[in-house]
């Protein structure tokens, strides 16, 4: 089989239309630091907590739909059919458990001045024993993220320059150019940004949606080429299948809706006001753009059926470069859409950057310095941060193995166990840490095990490992169940025993 | 609306999009898509509508109830 989608900008087009891109992304960068009034953290971290709902919008749209979302998403919907229809209702439940933390956050970030989301935990819980755990899995979530995007913004321009730009060179370049922007604007450049690759997301999505349902037919083609083909992806999942989406639904609703770089948005909303009519505009967006990945995921098992799994996950360049063989004149169309998954890659890692330079800063850095450190000085420590942190991320990026890998592959499984933790400090009436910390620990644990054992098993006994899953649950979820009952069997615990002292 | 009330909500509702009525192998097609995608897709447009009615009424409560929860900790940043 060619390489799929090669050389899709190697020529004029590709070249004009994806330069004028990078350029527009470091002029917005120029633009967001004239903008900047003071230099201070929630100036530069959180753009003056003074996003409407407009900017707010897009920017958590770029956000949140990551290129996995266009490129990954439809690779997975080839491999297991209409079951992965649940990619529409998990960005719908994650809305629901941010319209529940949101408003907690976004009200006590402006009033008590978090830049974190550990920010919260200390604040209404006062352990720094919690706080660095909240901040740890939120930068183990934060790695995972940054890394796995640029490996596949690296593969992805490799090949869509038929090699002209290698691997190295393109996350290398790339990397530089978002780190150029973010550090003159911070977070206004990079929200600033969001909404030039939102629009291109979305205007690519349209154009595409059309395109691929004119070229390849609608949902009665789709369904007689599966028919014909593959009949099972046709069929209701069984009861593991269902229990598998009901645990979909509650690991990306909750661990998706506390992500930091999410809650960083939440905080840096003008008003309540502005944040609540984001959202409820985002709750538009899974019907299209994850609706858009699952319909070239089954467009592509129908019209190319026999891809392994390898190749079904660049489902989405061949459908792609399909279309402008039939229809020469759609090549800057898709060129476009190229630069639309650009986007959102890009989108996703500055935004993940920023996050994890304000986590360094504000969780790590600033405790160790006391009241010291000026807000000026923080600044400075936060941008010097985003360089070392690129930087690391870079190199893993470029050199990591994949036993290594393994251990940083989950990120919702773990980042869903600081979800008690967030909400008992927004919401509790009585400051538990303890408890918090050791539901936590064990959840984490218990998340992570899988991923442990097949790293023990690369080294030691090829073939056994944890499975992911139980009875369809994912290991994650299993851990918050886990993790919430060691919190409720802790929380009275003491009590009772300083009672019993007394009398 | 309680926040603790409001969570099991937001965790419980979107269950509801599971083609849980649905045997497993059933592939009966409405309008060219299988019966149990449009049922998934149809109550997932539902919850939408309904997560977004909740946040008009219950948004304020909810950030009223993070306003008077708990003792107030340090101030941090601008305050400080």
């Amino acid at each position: 089989m060619p390489l799929l989608g090669a050389g899709l900008i190697a020529d004029g087009w590709g070249v004009a239309i994806v330069g004028s891109y990078l350029a527009a992304l470091l002029i917005i960068g120029w633009l967001g630091r004239r903008a900047i009034r003071a230099r201070s953290m929630s100036e530069f971290f959180l753009a003056g907590r003074g996003l409407g709902p407009l900017v707010l919008l897009l920017t958590l749209f770029a956000t949140q739909y990551s290129g996995n979302t266009l490129v990954g998403m439809s690779g997975k919907t080839y491999r297991v059919g209409y079951a992965f229809t649940v990619a529409v209702p998990m960005f719908i439940a994650l809305l629901g458990a941010a319209m529940v933390l949101a408003p907690g956050l976004q009200r006590l970030g402006r009033r008590r001045g978090y830049i974190t989301l550990a920010d919260a935990v200390h604040d209404r819980l006062q352990s720094r024993v919690l706080t660095s755990l909240v901040a740890l899995v939120g930068v183990w979530a934060l790695v995972n993220f940054m890394v796995s995007n640029l490996v596949a913004v690296g593969y992805l321009v490799e090949r869509t320059t038929d090699g002209a730009v290698g691997r190295e060179a393109a996350i290398i370049g790339l990397a530089l150019v978002m780190l150029i922007y973010e550090t003159l604007g911070g977070l206004r450049a990079v929200a600033w940004t969001d909404v030039l690759q939102g629009a291109l997301i979305g205007l690519g999505i349209l154009v595409l949606s059309v395109a691929v349902l004119a070229t390849y037919g609608g949902p009665g083609h789709v369904h007689d080429a599966l028919a014909a083909a593959s009949p099972q992806m046709l069929e209701a999942p069984d009861w593991r299948g269902k229990i598998g989406w009901a645990s979909t639904l509650v690991l990306v609703g909750i661990g998706a809706a506390i992500y930091p770089q999410a809650v960083q948005r939440y905080y840096a909303a003008r008003d309540g006001r502005a944040l609540r009519g984001s959202l409820r505009w985002m709750l538009v967006m899974p019907f299209f753009v994850t609706g858009f990945a699952v319909l070239i995921g089954l467009t592509g098992r129908g019209a190319f059926p026999d891809l392994d799994d390898r190749q079904s996950e660049q489902v989405t360049m061949l459908v792609l470069a399909d279309l402008t063989e039939q229809w020469p004149w759609l090549r800057p169309l898709v060129i476009l859409f190229f630069t639309a998954i650009l986007a959102a890659i890009m989108s996703t890692v500055d935004s993940v950057l920023l996050a994890l330079a304000a986590t360094v800063t504000q969780d790590f850095y600033r405790p160790l310095r006391g009241g010291a450190a000026s807000q000026a000085h923080l600044t400075r420590v936060g941008k010097v941060s985003s360089w070392v942190l690129m930087a690391g991320a870079v190199i893993l990026a470029l050199t990591v193995s994949q036993s290594v890998w393994r251990l940083i592959e989950i990120k919702l499984e773990v980042l869903i166990q600081a979800a008690p933790a967030v909400f008992v400090a927004l919401y509790g009436r009585r400051a538990r840490p303890g408890p918090l910390a050791g539901g936590l620990i064990v959840g984490v644990l218990i998340a992570a095990a899988p991923v442990a054992s097949r790293t023990v098993a690369s080294f030691t006994a090829p073939g056994w490992a944890l499975p992911d899953k139980w009875c369809g649950l994912h290991l994650g979820v299993l851990g918050l169940l886990v993790n919430l009952a060691v919190v409720c069997a802790l929380w009275r615990w003491p009590l009772k025993r300083s009672r019993s002292a007394a009398a | 609306m309680k926040a603790s009330r409001a969570a099991w909500v937001a965790v419980l509702l979107p269950l509801i999009t599971v083609p849980w009525l649905f045997p497993a192998g059933s592939d009966g097609a409405w309008w060219g898509v299988p019966g149990w995608v449009v049922y998934a897709l149809g109550a997932t447009a539902a919850l939408a509508l309904l997560v977004a009615a909740w946040v008009g009424r219950w948004w304020d409560q909810l950030a009223d109830e993070a306003d008077t929860a708990g003792d107030p900790g340090r101030v941090k940043d601008e305050a400080r």
